[in-house]
């Protein structure tokens, strides 16, 4: 199986794909954007598939940096703690900041449906106030989302860490854990900028 | 006097003599003795010192070589003992015997030498701990070089100490057994001559004042004899001469025999 | 290297990391040392040894203890870690960790086949080898009778199999000597295993480096210092020396030309992480190089603990495991030898 953390997965193969997918839809490399056809095409795309993108997002992006960072502090929590039991019940902190990650997830997930409201599009098509909402939604699940992801995999990251010093040297727990209180934070920057973003949603005039 | 520390002799004149030359041999065979007792001493003192100081020697040297057997092990891991057994065809030690003589005692001798030649050791730990095997190596050698004379010491020694004892103890019998028997077989014989010479001038004592006697009886038989006679006429008769029974004194063979330790 | 090991590695072996992390915490420190520093026996040390992850491994041992026995248990107490680890591994470090083991295999294997050349029972010279380098077939290694059989009978299934047929031939098997065969087949080893570690990348490949450079630099420069006036040439003793190191290729150039310790050293000072080492030592004494250069793989050892998320710290881990086996086997011996005055001379300190 191809190694996963190769850069060639993480960014030359989805450039590669897009750059395709670029081709292919925009028709010829000589008309380099047809921006005629992009209208055409995102014109046609209902709001509530961006909305429902970035609820799904929102949560599901949290929760797998909550799961991955959860991971990576377990494995290792498990493993020391094979010798040093007594930094079990300390370590769990790092486990419960990765957990609060998902509930940021599931929070910003929660008030993000609830902006979501019914209107008919006229002539088949959405007015520009249901465009932004749908736009917005999916702006602030994505930011969010992603903000949690990276969050996770740090405080995960962090965590494991944490683990490991506080077997070793106990002193090191509390210094560790300052350093993985900052790295949850960087969720919630993710979080605000997701319900301020989502705030101004307005489905009709 | 004991009849128990003599010799069953018949005490004569001859077996006197005879004696008297067997404890001169005696004599001169204990001085010979002693003196090569005292050598063998000598030599055993010197041995008993060399062992000691070899074997205090050796005491720390074998602890140097341990020491750096722990080191080479140190440096070339637990397994390298293996390596090195494994990898021995022959000795490069070996050891040559010899004979030296002291005082006419034979004292087997040996004597250690190494064989000259490369080795395939030196190539041994060429990885790590090389050098730690190679003083490791020296050590031992000096240790075997060690005990190798040490063993020659201990054998001299034991050797010695033997030769020393049947030494002593023939000296000791010499001088405590063989002499004073002859001694007293001698001062025995002597006595046993005396006593004889003693009843003899004795019987000669006896037999002159007998004869004394008898002259004086003669004598005054012939006095009366002659007073008879003068009273009778002077009848001259000679005295009867002292028959062949008369002897000269038995002593005089006795006396003239020079002898310095008689005293008369 | 590009970051993405923090999240992938420890989907496979987070745990043994941290459960080697913990092994390591089992390390005697400073004071430990200086504790049995301080015994007079043997039995002593014993008590004191018990006091650490060795008790259950010596507790139960009779009272006349020798050295032997307390190093013996002590290398089960890694054996047993390792093997742990060993069955709880992933396959890349799996692999790694058999890489790790070569190194005894390789020893093993010369033990045996210069036993069987030496007619030697076979289950006494299985006793010998060290556990860790054991392989499934290696007490089949006695049926041959000679190198060539040996070769095509036994090695060819070990791990070791490339080794032999990629640097030795026919001839050689036959007629090498076996210290050579020895330092050959580990040449083949290190360079084998730093490609390995250069495969899999990342921080292991940047830390394996940096540790694998100095063990081969370590034993160029052993093996100059310890074939300095023996029977092998120039050219034999250049190429004993692995492609890879600090000193490669121009300091194994000079090494190769070396003839006294005074030219090892103008070749290794050259070399700016050797210089320190070597500016320890006094011109013209090589006896405390071992332990200098011990110190210092030590050194490396414990800085490595000092990244998370990669290989090293196993590896890293049966070295500073086996410097300690070395250190106590030391201790006692100077305590048996009554030979105090000279412990501090071997101890190489962990922490």
């Amino acid at each position: 199986m191809a190694d996963l953390t190769h850069p060639v997965m993480w960014f030359y193969i989805p450039v590669t794909i897009a750059w395709v997918c670029f081709l292919i839809s925009v028709g010829s490399p000589s008309r380099f954007i047809d921006y005629d056809w992009l209208w055409f095409l995102f014109r046609n795309m209902s709001p509530y598939f961006w909305a429902a993108l970035g609820v799904a997002l929102a949560v599901g992006m949290s929760i797998l940096g909550a799961a991955w960072g959860i991971f990576i502090t377990g494995s290792s929590l498990v493993g020391a703690a094979i010798r040093v039991p007594r930094i079990t019940s300390k370590n769990l902190i790092s486990v419960i900041f990765c957990e609060a990650v998902a509930i940021y997830g599931v929070i910003v997930a929660i008030i993000l449906q609830t902006k979501i409201e019914r209107v008919e599009p006229v002539n088949g098509v959405f007015d520009k106030y249901a465009m932004a909402s749908g736009y917005s939604i999916f702006g602030s699940g994505v930011t969010c989302g992603f903000a949690n992801l990276v969050c996770g995999m740090c405080v995960g990251i962090v965590g494991s860490s944490c683990a490991l010093s506080d077997a070793q040297n106990s002193t090191l727990f509390v210094k560790i854990l300052v350093v993985e209180i900052f790295g949850s934070a960087l969720g919630l920057f993710g979080v605000i900028i997701g319900i301020i973003m989502s705030g101004g949603v307005k489905w009709s005039a | 006097m004991s009849t128990q520390n003599r010799l069953p002799v018949v005490p004569t004149v001859t077996v006197l003599t005879m004696m008297k030359a067997r404890l001169v041999g005696a004599t001169k065979g204990h001085a010979l003795l002693k003196k090569k007792a005292d050598a063998l001493t000598m030599r055993f003192r010197q041995l008993l010192k060399e062992i000691i100081d070899a074997k205090e020697n050796l005491g720390s040297t074998m602890k140097g070589s341990f020491f750096a057997y722990t080191e080479a092990q140190y440096a070339a891991g637990d397994n390298i003992k293996h390596t090195i057994m494994d990898n021995v065809d022959t000795a490069v030690v070996k050891v040559r015997g010899d004979l030296d003589n002291v005082a006419g005692v034979k004292i087997p001798k040996f004597e250690s030498f190494v064989l000259p030649g490369e080795t395939k050791m030196d190539l041994t730990g060429l990885g790590r701990g090389g050098q730690q095997l190679q003083s490791c190596r020296k050590a031992y050698l000096s240790a075997v070089e060690l005990l190798v004379q040490l063993a020659n010491l201990q054998t001299a020694f034991l050797t010695l100490d033997e030769a020393l004892k049947v030494t002593n103890r023939r000296v000791n019998a010499l001088e405590n057994v063989v002499k004073p028997k002859l001694e007293n077989t001698i001062s025995y014989i002597k006595a046993e001559l005396d006593e004889l010479e003693r009843e003899e001038f004795f019987r000669l004592k006896k037999v002159q004042k007998n004869k004394q006697k008898r002259t004086a009886a003669d004598m005054a038989q012939a006095a009366q004899i002659a007073e008879a006679a003068a009273a009778n006429g002077g009848d001259l008769q000679l005295p009867p001469f002292p028959g062949p029974g008369v002897q000269p004194p038995a002593s005089s063979s006795l006396l003239y025999n020079k002898e310095d330790d008689l005293l008369f | 290297m590009y970051g993405f090991e923090m999240m992938s590695f420890n989907i496979k072996d987070g745990f043994l990391e941290a459960i080697v992390r913990g092994h390591r915490t089992g390390l005697l420190t400073v004071a430990d040392y200086n504790n049995l520093a301080q015994c007079e026996t043997l039995d002593d040390i014993k008590l004191n040894l018990t006091s650490t992850d060795y008790s259950q491994y010596l507790a139960n041992e009779a009272s006349p203890i020798y050295t032997a026995t307390i190093v013996e248990k002590c290398t089960q107490k890694l054996v047993n870690d390792w093997n742990y680890m060993r069955s709880q591994a992933d396959e890349t470090l799996a692999t790694f960790m058999d890489y790790c083991t070569y190194g005894h295999m390789i020893d093993n294997v010369v033990l045996i086949v210069t036993g069987t050349l030496h007619e030697r029972d076979v289950q006494e010279l299985l006793d010998k080898c060290h556990p860790l380098g054991m392989f499934d077939s290696i007490a089949t290694l006695a049926v041959a009778q000679n190198m060539r059989e040996l070769y095509r009978l036994v090695l060819v299934d070990t791990p070791l199999a490339p080794y032999f047929s990629e640097n030795l031939t026919h001839e050689d098997l036959d007629e090498m000597n076996i210290e050579i065969m020895r330092n050959t087949l580990y040449k083949a080893y290190l360079d084998d295993f730093a490609a390995y570690c250069r495969k899999l990348g990342g921080t292991t490949a940047e830390i394996m480096g940096d540790l694998l450079a100095f063990e081969t630099d370590r034993r160029a420069l052993n093996i100059t210092l310890n074939s300095i006036g023996t029977e092998l040439t120039r050219e034999d003793r250049k190429k004993l020396y692995s492609n890879f190191g600090l000193l490669y290729p121009h300091g194994h150039n000079e090494l190769a030309m070396a003839e006294d310790f005074d030219q090892i050293r103008s070749a290794m000072e050259k070399v700016p992480a050797y210089s320190g080492i070597f500016s320890k030592l006094g011109y013209g004494e090589s006896q405390m190089l071992d332990k200098l250069l011990y110190e210092e793989e030590v050194k490396k050892c414990v800085d490595c603990y000092e990244q998370q998320f990669h290989y090293g710290v196993f590896y890293a881990y049966m070295k500073m495991r086996e410097q300690e086996i070395r250190n106590i086997m030391w201790i006692s011996e100077c305590v048996a030898q009554d030979q105090k005055g000279r412990i501090s001379d071997g101890i190489v300190y962990l922490f």
